[in-house]
């Protein structure tokens, strides 16, 4: 069959959304067609890019959905849902034909129609939502977790399948937090943040850092991060209307401390509810095992036993010990500051630039160590949409004073930072050289607005020339440090996506100028 | 005060006391939606509540004329979608900014901080990307991928078809495909 169709449903075969008979077209052909596979898991990645850039944070949302019925909308009612099943099924055309004789029409119907409705049965019976949703229904599961009240400071423990590794973290909302990993007992890394500083600890590097950037959201960690799962559960209880594939059940245990417990074991069918992603070993199922506080609704523990971890939440709103949210490096490691990035830049001003709607600050021009080139710089427009997300992605250029031609390459910033300040990188067209001079002055073409669908003519109309900027002497990092990870080594495992980027760049660049020019 | 009055204002009052408990059943159920639909739809948790706040006195002035056909949650939502999609095209901004520094990190099933940096730094891309989209597109990907909806529910807030919201969606998973190749490949 060919990918066309099936392209474009994709999507929909991913939420569920699709026919019984074109979800079962969907699945076989993405069992052998390598490049709709791929197309499935871009799409399953996109959709994790979407979820983590969710702009209503964690703790909101788990207070605000805690206070309301989670349910089906009322205005639409399961028979509703069912019917929605089957629009959209396009069934086959018969081939155009003289009419036939009344006897012939009634032998062409039994001959043709027939034998296609009984094939349209079977595999409606096949492929017909399956609701082996045994015990509880998942709603009851999703509503009793939601209905956790919201919650300041949170104790929680994380133990690895092989209990080797403990993971212990004290959350205290807004700012504060401090996580402690064992391995085998023996403190590996250490993580403490308050309102006004950071430490970081890796015993393996004996590196700490110390900063005054906060670098965590702790609502977005520990208890926090079950914003996530409850996520997911909330779009499982829907496509499990659909196409079955989970069992829940509920148990009532009490605890040694005299706690009653009510314990949700979901089990789903990963196959169905998430095409495309690698299956658990044994059968296909994952199984999660969530208990809440029978009277307080509260998370106390989850069993995630897809990854083997064990998540356990030994206190809510207790205070943490004194001193749990500061830190001393112990004896011998090594400790290192890290200076902020925006705060020493913030007060300079290499150039300003502006056309009749932008004026652009360019704050410093710094050199990396491997030649790369990073503008710090801020903006003010009159629509005033000034954040760095209206900045392009890619695709300014720059020229050094010997000529040499630079790509810009990504566009970032730091939460902490004010939001009109962005960071542009640009990387040498071709590569630096051992030996070659470093650049002194460059002269950039900054295109303050992203305009993916307009013509060249409009983009020139938009550029900002600016000229013969002083650039700082070669730095000793390979990344701009802009964040307390990126002290330690190889920060976060980054490297290959960066070198990618700038392949990209590099790769678009000579596709549309092939002679080299900066234009 | 006349009988015919004394009745008539009394019913007046039961009339409006029945209102008002509708109303507020109705307000304290899909609140916390309606807040949650507007800081998605808007892309800032700080409009919200502004936004929710003009979507529940069009919401309350137009409770007389609403018959349950369409269903409560769809009404509500309808209004909602409308009162965004106004106050962003009252705005005249090609795009409206998405960076909230409180919702930056990736909610991650475990502690890992590494992650969370990586997503401090790409979801602001994201929301840019999700924010360049058309309205027409942008809207039925958030109530799909951040409400939940099902296709038809989409439809039914919308006022589109079924197989509108099957294409819009493709359409602006294309376009996110496309600007965000190098974070999805």
């Amino acid at each position: 069959m060919s990918c066309e169709p099936i392209r474009t449903w994709l999507g929909a075969y991913r939420d569920g959304e699709l026919s019984p008979l074109r979800h079962w077209r969907c699945r076989l052909h993405v069992r052998w067609c390598a490049e709709c596979a791929r197309e499935l898991r871009a799409l399953a990645r996109l959709d994790t890019l979407l979820q983590a850039a969710d702009v209503v944070p964690a703790l909101a949302l788990t207070k605000e959905v805690g206070r309301s019925r989670l349910g089906p909308p009322p205005g639409v009612t399961r028979s509703d849902t069912r019917s929605a099943e089957w629009n959209g099924v396009t069934f086959p055309t018969l081939p155009s034909s003289p009419v036939p004789a009344k006897s012939q029409r009634c032998h062409l119907i039994l001959r043709t129609v027939l034998p296609v409705l009984v094939a349209f049965a079977v595999v409606a019976l096949a492929f017909l939502p399956r609701r082996d949703s045994q015990g509880v229904p998942l709603e009851r599961a999703v509503e009793a977790l939601m209905r956790a009240p919201a919650w300041q400071s949170s104790h929680l423990v994380v133990r690895s399948r092989d209990g080797r590794t403990v993971t212990e973290q004290w959350v205290s909302l807004p700012h504060s937090l401090r996580t402690e990993v064992r391995r085998d007992g023996r403190l590996t890394e250490v993580t403490v943040q308050n309102e006004r500083e950071s430490w970081i600890y890796r015993a393996e590097r004996n590196l700490a850092v110390h900063s005054n950037v906060r670098p965590y959201v702790p609502e977005s960690h520990g208890v926090g991060a079950f914003h996530g799962p409850l996520n997911s559960l909330r779009r499982l209880r829907q496509s499990a209307d659909r196409v079955g594939g989970v069992n829940v059940s509920e148990r009532r245990v009490r605890e040694a401390d005299g706690r009653l417990l009510r314990v949700f074991t979901i089990a789903v069918d990963v196959a169905r509810h998430h095409p495309g992603r690698e299956l658990p070993a044994d059968d296909g199922i994952r199984r999660d095992v969530v208990s809440l506080d029978a009277r307080t609704g509260r998370l106390v523990r989850w069993e995630d036993r897809e990854t083997g971890n064990r998540y356990e939440v030994d206190a809510y709103d207790v205070s943490p010990p004194v001193g749990t949210f500061t830190w001393q490096a112990p004896a011998g490691a090594r400790m290192v500051e890290h200076g902020d990035w925006w705060k020493a830049r913030a007060g300079r001003s290499v150039a300003a630039v502006e056309n009749s709607t932008t004026r652009v600050v360019v704050h410093a021009v710094d050199l990396s160590a491997q030649g790369d080139v990073y503008l710090t710089v801020s903006k003010k427009s009159e629509s005033g949409n000034d954040r760095i997300t209206s900045w392009p992605a890619r695709g300014m250029l720059m020229e050094d004073d010997r000529g040499r031609i630079y790509l810009h390459y990504q566009t970032s910033g730091m939460t902490s930072w004010p939001d009109t300040v962005a960071l542009l990188a640009f990387t040498p067209l071709n590569p630096a050289r051992k030996g070659d001079p470093p650049p002194r002055r460059v002269t950039v073409r900054l295109l303050p607005v992203h305009r993916p669908h307009t013509t060249p003519v409009d983009h020139a109309r938009e550029l900002l020339l600016a000229r013969r900027l002083r650039v700082s002497a070669a730095a000793t990092w390979a990344a701009p440090p802009v964040s307390p990870f990126d002290l330690f080594e190889s920060p976060i495992g980054r490297t290959g996506f960066v070198d990618e980027l700038r392949s990209r760049a590099r790769r678009a660049y000579r596709a549309d100028n092939p002679c080299g020019a900066f234009g | 005060m006349e009988l015919g009055k004394q009745v008539e204002a009394r019913l007046t009052g039961r009339r409006e006391a029945e209102r008002q408990r509708r109303w507020e059943r109705l307000w304290r159920e899909y609140h916390p939606r309606i807040w949650r639909l507007t800081a998605r739809l808007a892309g800032d948790p700080d409009l919200a509540d502004d936004l929710t706040q003009e979507v529940a006195l069009r919401a309350l002035e137009g409770l007389d004329g609403f018959r349950s056909q369409s269903g409560e949650f769809t009404w509500l939502y309808r209004i909602a979608v409308n009162v965004v999609l106004g106050h962003r095209r009252r705005r005249s901004l090609e795009t409206v900014g998405l960076d909230t520094p409180d919702a930056a990190h990736l909610p991650s099933s475990t502690p890992a901080p590494e992650a969370s940096a990586v997503a401090a730094e790409l979801a602001p891309v994201v929301r840019a990307a999700l924010d360049r989209l058309p309205e027409e597109l942008r809207t039925p990907l958030v109530l799909q991928v951040y409400e939940g909806l099902k296709y038809r529910e989409i439809a039914a807030v919308l006022e589109i078809p079924v197989g509108t919201v099957m294409s819009r969606l493709h359409s602006a998973r294309q376009r996110l495909r496309e600007e965000l190749e190098e974070y999805v490949l």
